[in-house]
């Protein structure tokens, strides 16, 4: 038996091992405590938005404060504590937001730095969807590098082309919290040349290699929609939408049945493709975010998008224009933009940044982060509710994180 | 220093070799279900996660006051955080995430109590209740007062620096002894539930 060979391992891994079994009974013991008196919400209020554990002396000094019903003042100085809110929490909650496997494994990179420095500023969350902003580390410029003088660190330069800066910086374990390292800039030079690429996250480095790189960048609707909607597509999927926006790519008899197509295919391809028009002229090329401008051919539209001809009659792009066909029918729950259609990213983000689902789901993903609990318990949709409705009206992530962490103690 | 290793480095074979089938499993169709961009799975609705890779680097650093980026730190975590947990889902983690954690624990209290023997524990100075006592509130906040899991643990991490289990031959209280105990009941703390739990 397992348990026989790890006692002949001596005395440390023996009372580890015992330490191990006995995790079950603490979990729920746990479990059965409410966070009932104000030393426990201390703890819990710190592990929450750090991911740490408190010691004795930091305990009794957020104590202090809940005692005083000062409860959000010692959020906020778990926060300004440096002690892992940037670092760790809001880097472990957007990093699966910039991969298509949804891993926290990924490295930094401008997108979530960007979400990051955004986060940390409070300035409004939705622009992150088509505002010009960039959040990079800085320093002494030294030739090929930025020199950290208050860290001793270098990080190489921001470049287009690799992600060097960002690795480095989180290798160095440079403090997002500190604003003379970190802070906000501009898009122009450093994701791209053409002032028209330049749409929020969606024109990042870190968003391009993730949902341009392969396939026909239908990835990036798809993936905002599971990200920032909650949705997957199959949740989306409406067949009573017109076709004339499905691409030629897509079959039109899959398997030699048209009804397969009309019955389930189109339910998604038709309100998809017509959004994802505004993705039509970017492609993630060689390490780097390409925008309308692609070898081998005039058009700005990415070659890819109708390299594959499966059905002549389906829809050629031509250019980035989107439209909502969503708007309308058993999608309109989802409290789209005003704007029906559109041109381009930036347009498309300004629509997404008026949708009210952004603000329930990320509520939503805000609450299960830091409170470990679903959110889809009636008593916690409540909550949920309460919280959309107040990042609706500030727009504000940081404090939707302390609202949430708040929250999940019964305050 | 070589039991310590040994000891170590045993444990990881044990625990490897001992890893049943199915718990692989769970690790394994949890990530298809991709659930893994939110912190907790589907079923979790218990108030309460495991530190993921992350967290647990972050933590060790945090209380220990050592750089995540000092050398033999990283030179640890580059080896094991792929094994250390992904995901917060208690009912995710694995014998391979639990000894990766002991790994990385070990390595942060090899250079905390290096760095700090002089100063906070240096034997002649206290007994090993007030070592285990000064270790804990250092790391944790418990009530070793009026709890009695609290107490029970407070009083094993003693008995490892008192070598109640006779884990280093001869007196526990000569200094290089005592090091080495002290640092086995730092990575006990720093692995335990206590500290790997939300």
């Amino acid at each position: 038996m397992c348990l026989e060979q790890i006692n002949t391992l001596g005395a440390f891994v023996k009372i580890h091992s015992k330490k191990v079994r006995l995790m079950t009974g603490i979990i729920a013991l746990v479990t059965s405590t409410a966070y009932a008196d104000s030393r426990s919400k201390a703890r819990k209020l710190y592990s929450s938005l750090t991911g740490g554990t408190a010691n004795k002396a930091k305990v009794s000094e957020l104590e202090a404060l809940i005692n005083q019903n000062r409860v959000k003042d010692a959020a906020k100085s778990i926060i300004d504590s440096n002690a892992g809110f940037y670092n760790v929490t809001l880097k472990n909650f957007y990093t699966p937001m910039s991969n298509e496997d949804g891993t926290t494994l990924e490295k930094l990179n401008d997108m979530t730095a960007t979400l990051i420095g955004v986060t940390r500023d409070e300035s409004n969350f939705f622009d992150v969807f088509h505002k010009n902003i960039l959040y990079r580390f800085k320093g002494e410029f030294k030739t090929t590098t930025y020199y950290l003088r208050k860290y001793d660190k270098h990080v190489p330069i921001l470049l287009r082309t690799n992600n060097e800066h960002y690795e480095a910086a989180e290798n160095h374990n440079i403090p997002m919290g500190d604003s003379d390292v970190f802070g906000p800039t501009i898009q122009n030079g450093y994701t791209t040349l053409n002032v028209n690429a330049i749409a929020g996250i969606f024109s990042t480095r870190g968003w391009s290699k993730a949902y341009y790189e392969d396939g026909t960048n239908r990835a990036a609707f798809a993936y905002f929609a599971k990200n920032f909607l909650c949705l997957e597509m199959e949740e989306l999927n409406d067949t009573s939408i017109a076709d004339y926006r499905v691409r030629r790519d897509v079959d039109r008899t899959p398997g030699g049945d048209s009804k397969t197509f009309k019955n389930s295919c189109v339910g998604c391809h038709a309100g998809q493709d017509a959004l994802g028009g505004a993705f039509a002229y970017y492609d993630f090329d060689q390490g780097s975010m390409r925008y309308a401008e692609h070898v081998g051919t005039d058009s700005p539209v990415a070659p890819k998008i109708n390299a594959n001809n499966i059905f002549a009659d389906g829809k050629i792009v031509e250019s980035d224009k989107w439209e909502n066909l969503w708007a309308e029918g058993q999608n309109s729950y989802i409290g789209w933009g005003s704007r029906k259609e559109g041109w381009g990213a930036k347009d498309l983000g300004k629509m997404f940044a008026e949708t009210k689902q952004v603000r329930s789901c990320l509520s939503k993903k805000v609450f299960e982060h830091v409170c470990y609990q679903s959110g889809n318990t009636a008593e916690n949709k409540e909550i949920i509710a309460n919280l959309a409705q107040q990042f609706d009206a500030d727009g504000n992530m940081k404090n939707l994180f302390i609202s949430a962490a708040i929250a999940c103690l019964g305050e | 220093m070589k039991l310590l290793t040994f000891s170590l480095l045993a444990s990881v074979f044990t625990f490897t070799s001992c890893v049943e089938p199915e718990e692989v499993e769970v690790a394994s169709s949890h990530s298809e279900t991709k659930t893994v961009d939110s912190p907790i799975g589907q079923s979790n609705n218990s108030g309460i996660g495991i530190k993921n890779y992350l967290q647990l680097n972050n933590t060790y650093s945090q209380m220990t006051g050592i750089n995540r980026a000092n050398v033999a730190v990283k030179s640890e975590y580059d080896k094991v955080y792929v094994q250390l947990p992904s995901t917060s889902n208690p009912s995710a983690v694995s014998g391979f995430n639990q000894i990766a954690t002991i790994r990385l624990s070990f390595a942060y209290c090899n250079k905390y109590i290096d760095d700090n023997y002089s100063s906070l524990y240096r034997a002649s100075r206290t007994s090993a209740s007030d070592q285990a006592r000064s270790m804990v509130d250092q790391f944790i906040d418990i009530d070793y007062v009026n709890n009695e899991d609290d107490r029970g643990f407070l009083e094993e991490v003693t008995r490892i620096i008192s070598n109640d289990d006779l884990i280093v031959s001869g007196s526990p209280t000569t200094e290089t002894n005592n090091r080495k105990l002290l640092k086995l009941s730092c990575t006990s703390i720093l692995s335990s539930s206590y500290v790997t739990m939300i």
